[in-house]
């Protein structure tokens, strides 16, 4: 075997280590279950029938018509007020059609979520509007009302857009709302992510550098205690991660503001500023504190599981190994909620994914908009419950000869 | 009066006995060293009395206080310097000592003057202004030994305190140790040198297999089995044990 042969079996040997596959077999296990999990409920979203609640003011054949014709389109027809959308046909219609006056049909949809995988429904309801039209067209060619305007024979009816959230209602579209909303609230998750990773990483490293650099034993017996030698390295990597999430913010935002101009160039700001605060869709101060308090309890959580997961390992170049399941806990909630809606999963799954406490931080933005607050509250108050116990069991780790002996060498026996 | 008391000393680790039942006394003002061979269990028990390791079984007093529930009240009174110890890179050697000053001292005064002491113990001058990074192991060993002694502790634990450095650098730090010994501080030290172990220590307890198998003067020793230096002794002592 030539000499570089050698020199590379040992680099390949070197990089994979167990420390290095693990982590990654882990996330693909991950990335597998999340696919399946999405794809599911994205088959669930869209084999569903878009309800509508049709009511008929007209009843002539006319109506009739496009109600039928709806159906065989594939909208389901109820009476249920669970149903998405309400279409209202106004009294004259047919006559109207017949004088030509393009009558006014209104369209009333509730908006009762802002994930990316419910858009679809979104965008099937805001197409209800469309097909009316082509449906009404269809009509006046049929009977033979001869239009006189070639616009009218284009656009029979005019569709008036209503969105209906907790009983307050804005005349807009659906989609106009959930693009605004969605450019705003898709900002929070990712720069949470980015942050909460940083601060997990700050922590843990403070402690393997420790050990790295063997000044740990100096500083375990200096006359100080140890709570607050674990509260200082907390302190320290919260207050760092706040400042630096701070500047993420700032960047994430004219990031996303230029992803996003295309997309809502074409929106009348002042009309959907307008529209967002008739649904009381806007966020307060309190609501920006509530956001802030669960994102300073994401972190606290991150931090505290990170400081367990750092007392474990021996040098720096562990550090990302070691954390690997937090970032695994981190992940799950991030794509999920990033592109459902939690609280439609099946019962196994939404428990699994609650426990998660990072979920709570992640749903956050989105429960304090829809106004789903007492799930923010029970969600802030599982995290508290979880940093609570995370420091006090970081604080029983550091303080005992464990943070020497206990090793996280996989595959290995522990001293 | 003794300043350490150390009774049946126990530390295991699953069905390993790193150290088995060890007693021993240090009186104040001694410098008392642990020496044998690697592994012997000398830097687990410096570990215990540093209070980093907790002991399975045996009591230790440091005068008259338990280690048992008196670890911050003994803290107070001692310095470790492991074998192995190092330094925050990224800060200078003054702002290191001070960190530490502030750590161990009451008052601003006594930090301040902690300081000035250090500095010269350290006998690092200008160096000092340098970040800890680009020091030689001599200069980070002088760092942390005036880092461990500035407080003037009841009882300094000194692991190899000159372990891997030149004949100059362990100078330095032998004569200090001797100087602060002279001052009134008692001196808790392992080492694999004999020639500073005979330079250094007013007694020794020499530990094999995590079992003290002789203790007592130097020159005590070497008349007691006849030995020219204390290298004989220990080199006697260990093959016996291993016979």
């Amino acid at each position: 075997m030539s000499k570089f042969w050698v020199l590379l079996k040992k680099e390949v040997k070197e990089l994979l280590t167990p420390q290095m596959i693990v982590p990654f077999i882990a996330m693909v296990v991950v990335f597998m279950l999340m696919g399946n999990i999405i794809g599911n409920e994205t088959e669930k979203q869209t084999s569903q029938k878009v309800q509508i609640v049709f009511t008929d003011n007209d009843k002539t054949p006319s109506s009739n018509t496009i109600k039928q014709s709806m159906e065989a389109a594939g909208y389901e027809i109820t009476t249920k007020s669970s149903a998405q959308s309400h279409v209202v046909i106004p009294q004259n219609f047919e006559s109207d059609l017949k004088a030509q006056k393009q009558p006014t049909i209104e369209i009333i949809t509730k908006l009762d979520n802002l994930s990316i995988v419910n858009n679809v429904n979104t965008q099937r309801t805001a197409q209800i509007g469309t097909l009316i039209n082509e449906l009404t067209a269809n009509i006046v060619l049929q009977s033979k009302l001869k239009p006189n305007d070639i616009a009218f024979s284009k656009q029979p009816v005019k569709i008036s857009d209503t969105v209906k959230f907790n009983n307050k209602m804005a005349q807009i579209t659906v989609g106009e709302i959930f693009g605004y909303l969605l450019s705003q609230s898709t900002v929070v998750p990712i720069v949470l992510f980015l942050v909460i990773t940083l601060a997990s990483q700050l922590v843990a490293t403070a402690i393997a550098s420790e050990k790295e650099n063997k000044t740990l034993e100096t500083l375990l017996s200096i006359p100080i205690s140890r709570k607050s030698i674990v509260a200082a390295k907390l302190m320290a990597s919260g207050v760092v991660s706040f400042f630096i999430s701070i500047l993420y913010l700032y960047g994430m935002k004219s990031y996303m503001g230029g992803l996003t101009s295309t997309a809502t160039q074409s929106l009348d700001q002042s009309k959907v500023q307008e529209a967002i605060q008739q649904l009381g869709l806007n966020m307060g101060a309190t609501d920006y504190a509530l956001l802030g308090l669960s994102l300073f309890l994401g972190i606290m959580v991150a931090l505290s599981f990170a400081f367990i997961l750092g007392t474990f390992v021996e040098d720096i170049k562990s550090v990302q190994g070691a954390i690997t399941p937090l970032m695994v806990m981190l992940l799950i909630p991030y794509v999920l909620t990033l592109l459902l809606d939690i609280s439609t999963l099946a019962l196994p799954v939404k428990m699994l994914v609650y426990a998660i406490p990072f979920t709570h931080t992640f749903t956050a933005m989105n429960n304090i908009t829809l106004g789903r607050f007492p799930e923010l509250y029970a969600g802030m108050a599982y995290m508290l419950v979880i940093v609570i116990v995370g420091i006090i069991v970081a604080s029983k780790l550091f303080s005992s000869e464990k943070i020497f002996t206990f090793k996280l060498n996989f595959f290995k026996k522990s001293a | 009066m003794n300043l350490l008391t150390v009774t049946d000393l126990t530390k295991k680790y699953k069905d390993f006995k790193a150290v088995n039942s060890i007693s021993f006394s240090i009186p104040k003002g001694e410098i008392f060293a642990l020496i044998g061979p690697n592994g012997a269990g000398k830097s687990t028990t410096l570990k215990i009395i540093a209070t980093i390791l907790q002991p399975t079984s045996g009591k230790i007093t440091l005068e008259n206080k338990d280690f048992k529930n008196m670890r911050d009240d003994v803290r107070k009174m001692i310095t470790y310097l492991p074998e192995e110890a190092g330094a925050y890179k990224n800060m200078k050697g003054i702002d290191y000592l001070n960190f530490m000053a502030q750590l161990y001292s009451t008052s601003k005064a006594e930090a301040t003057e902690a300081i000035k002491f250090a500095r010269e113990l350290s006998d690092l001058g200008n160096k000092l202004r340098d970040k800890i990074s680009t020091y030689s192991k001599g200069m980070t060993r002088k760092l942390l030994l005036a880092r461990a002694l500035m407080s003037k502790p009841k009882l300094a634990i000194l692991d190899e305190p000159t372990s891997g450095l030149d004949v100059i650098n362990a100078l330095h730090i032998r004569r200090t140790i001797k100087q602060m010994s002279k001052l009134g501080m008692t001196v808790l030290l392992s080492s694999h040198n004999m020639l500073e172990i005979e330079f250094l220590s007013d007694r020794v307890a020499i530990i094999d297999k995590g079992e003290i198998i002789e203790i007592g003067e130097p020159n005590e020793l070497m008349k007691k089995h006849n030995a020219k230096n204390l290298e004989e002794v220990f080199s006697n002592l260990t093959q016996k044990q291993n016979e």
